[in-house]
């Protein structure tokens, strides 16, 4: 009977242990979605394979590649209390989960780059931008290739670093529009 | 020697005072009952002996070493199966909400057109891509600037 009342008991602590590691990040994106100063962008993974198929001339092959190899994305992005999110981003996230791979700071802004791996297969890159005025949580899921993304930039050609605010203007277009 | 009253005695009819008298007469002699009566009187003064002490401490010595309450094959089983029934409940509980949980939270498809969800993720890895290698040139430049501040100090 002993026996039976300590099993019991360590099965509810197992349970309730993996229910406290579950993915903080989904729940971080799941809790500001609906929430007005937040621009969320999600692409799933049966859209990401909507994407690969679809048939695209000008497509670089970096791209493609990359495209191909994943499987999901998430943005979170705002302008409003920018610092606060950073932080409260940082002590979210479950750091036994996500391992960090660089951190930069500099122009007012803070970078920090985390990876979830399996072995040497990454399949996360988790990438949160804060300070100044902008926010942001990128997520990146699938088989990620760290060299590829890399060279992306210089591949697509576009000076990209207005995209944060290229994405707060396209989401209250799309808020107007409604 | 009275042998009606022996006799009467191995019919088990004698009144205890009867008992005593013959056994008193019989100690006395070497007849063939009186070994077994000097037995039963020597075993009787042997007890009247005893003290309650005696008694509680014979007791005390050979108390049971579980003194619980005694519980009934019965009750013990309806325990057990109740006890593993609890268990079957708890766990199919535990599993059904552990399904739910680990169902991730549906966050809605922002794009309904592969097209512009290919623009957005076009433009998503370039911002990615430029802040990465931003970082990943930060990174190499603080080691190097460690591996100055080492050498200064070597």
């Amino acid at each position: 009977m002993k026996n039976l009342s300590l099993s019991i008991l360590a099965l509810l602590f197992t349970a309730v242990s993996s229910f406290a590691q579950q993915d903080a990040i989904t729940k971080y994106f799941s809790q500001y979605q609906d929430d007005v100063n937040f621009d969320v962008v999600y692409i799933s993974p049966k859209m990401f394979s909507m994407v690969s198929k679809i048939e695209i001339d000008d497509m670089e092959p970096e791209i493609q590649e990359v495209i191909a190899s994943m499987k999901g994305l998430r943005i979170l992005h705002t302008d409003v209390d920018a610092v606060k999110y950073y932080n409260e981003a940082l002590k979210k996230i479950n750091t036994s989960e996500y391992e960090l791979l660089m951190t930069a700071r500099g122009d007012g802004e803070n970078i920090r780059f985390m990876i979830k791996d399996n072995g040497d297969i990454v399949e996360e890159l988790l990438m949160i931008v804060g300070g100044g005025n902008d926010f942001a949580m990128m997520s990146f899921i699938g088989n990620i290739d760290l060299k590829k993304i890399g060279k992306l930039a210089k591949a697509l050609d576009i000076d990209n670093l207005q995209y944060l605010e290229n994405l707060n203007k396209d989401s209250k277009e799309k808020s107007g529009a409604k | 020697m009275d042998h009606n009253s022996l006799n009467k005695y191995w019919e088990a009819e004698t009144t205890p005072q009867e008992e005593q008298q013959l056994m008193n007469e019989h100690i006395q002699t070497d007849g063939s009952e009186a070994a077994y009566f000097k037995m039963i009187h020597e075993a009787r003064q042997k007890r009247s002996k005893l003290s309650i002490d005696d008694i509680k401490a014979y007791n005390q010595q050979h108390a049971p070493a579980h003194s619980g309450p005694i519980v009934l094959p019965l009750h013990r089983w309806i325990a057990s199966a109740a006890a593993v029934l609890l268990f079957i409940v708890a766990a199919t509980g535990l599993w059904n909400y552990s399904q739910t949980m680990s169902q991730e939270p549906q966050m809605a498809e922002t794009f309904d057109d592969p097209q512009e969800a290919y623009e957005e993720l076009r433009e998503a890895l370039a911002y990615m891509s430029a802040k990465f290698n931003k970082t990943q040139d930060e990174a190499f430049s603080n080691i190097k600037k460690a591996g100055v501040y080492a050498d200064m100090f070597k």
